[in-house]
């Protein structure tokens, strides 16, 4: 009898913890929330209620060539392989084989008109070069119709 | 008795910790790169914001990874402040377009991955400083225009090391310690460095 009474003390200790601990959860957030209105500054306050509703990205005075690159279609993985090749084996890359680069990114030069941009980072601020390899690829006939070098040792 | 107790204070230790994990900052500086003045003007930008009543968070270098970026702006609901000095993909002309922000490790973020966060949290309402080159073009302004952003400064052209930081950091004080408005911050901040004409402000 005196085991049982004990089990349901200990039940009732355990319930109080956790209620303890769901209440503490539920408040770290409010204080928070209210810290981070202290500002001294009054002109910048998050309000999220206050942001504008929902628009849709058109509403959003947004450049046109913007909406259209938005509304490009994918790139697929063959495309962007076979225009990561077409730089890396061009002359221009040719004095950045021998050092380390990146991962080669292939996106839609921007504005979109169906030429490709492929860049990858070369080098290490701790090597001699330093910096951004890019090119822009005419992906119908696999032509590199741009391409240059941006030196991070001197530009952000 | 003695076992419960023990459990239920690990299970609140740990409920603790998930808790202080939450994104609560209000203000953000990175630094993905020790380069130029990066890693001290990051610090003096902090040490403003403290100043000026904020309860900044700090990434640089390894800490500057790409996925805590993206937390950071996809999910700290009470981000107001934002500095980064890193670099952009863009290229070696001034006014480029401008494609992403590099994150630690050259991982980058790209323009539609800023697209794409939930304009309600993390980057909403904030006031960003990206100082990169060309950080101030498209399609990455509007990116970050998406998020619905109360301001945001980059460069129109490509920024030198040293000058450009410098000029970040001072923006911050002009701003927030010295009350003026923003696009009077960053005239003052930028006569300082002779970075006149590197940047740009928007203010949807």
């Amino acid at each position: 009898m005196e085991k049982r009474s004990e089990k349901i003390e200990l039940r009732k200790v355990g319930t109080i913890l956790l209620l303890v601990m769901m209440a503490v959860m539920v408040a770290v957030p409010f204080v928070s929330a209210e810290n981070a209105t202290l500002s001294k500054n009054p002109k910048i306050k998050k309000i999220v209620s206050d942001l504008p509703s929902k628009k849709t990205i058109s509403q959003l005075d947004l450049p046109k060539e913007y909406l259209e690159y938005l509304n490009a279609p994918a790139i697929s993985p063959e495309n962007k392989d076979q225009a990561a090749a077409i730089c890396t084996n061009s002359t221009g890359f040719s004095k950045f084989r021998d050092l380390t680069h990146g991962q080669i990114s292939v996106v839609w030069a921007y504005p979109y008109t169906g030429k490709q941009r492929i860049s990858t980072v070369v080098g290490s601020s701790a090597s001699d070069t330093y910096g951004l390899y890019y090119a822009y690829v005419n992906p119908e006939d696999g032509s590199i119709l741009d391409e240059g070098f941006l030196n991070w040792k001197k530009y952000w | 008795m003695m076992k419960k107790i023990l459990i239920s204070c690990i299970a609140l230790c740990l409920m603790a910790g998930i808790s202080s994990a939450t994104l609560t900052a209000n203000a953000l500086a990175t630094a993905p790169v020790n380069e130029g003045n990066s890693i001290a003007d990051t610090s003096a930008i902090v040490a403003t914001w403290i100043d000026a009543g904020y309860d900044p968070d700090y990434l640089t270098t390894s800490a500057a990874t790409k996925s805590l970026m993206l937390d950071y702006w996809q999910n700290d609901a009470y981000l107001l402040l934002n500095n980064n000095i890193g670099h952009i993909n863009t290229a070696a002309s001034h006014g480029s377009p401008a494609y992403g922000v590099y994150a630690y490790n050259n991982n980058q973020i790209t323009s539609t991955e800023i697209n794409d966060l939930d304009p309600y949290q993390g980057l909403a309402s904030s006031y960003i400083f990206m100082n990169g080159c060309n950080s101030y073009q498209n399609p990455l302004r509007s990116a970050f225009k998406v998020n619905n952003i109360n301001m945001y400064i980059g460069g129109v052209t490509l920024l030198p090391l040293y000058d450009s930081e410098d000029t970040a950091a001072d923006f911050w004080d002009f701003f927030l310690i010295q009350g003026l408005e923003p696009a009077d911050a960053l005239s003052n901040a930028v006569a300082l460095h002779g970075t006149g004409g590197m940047y740009g402000i928007l203010m949807p």
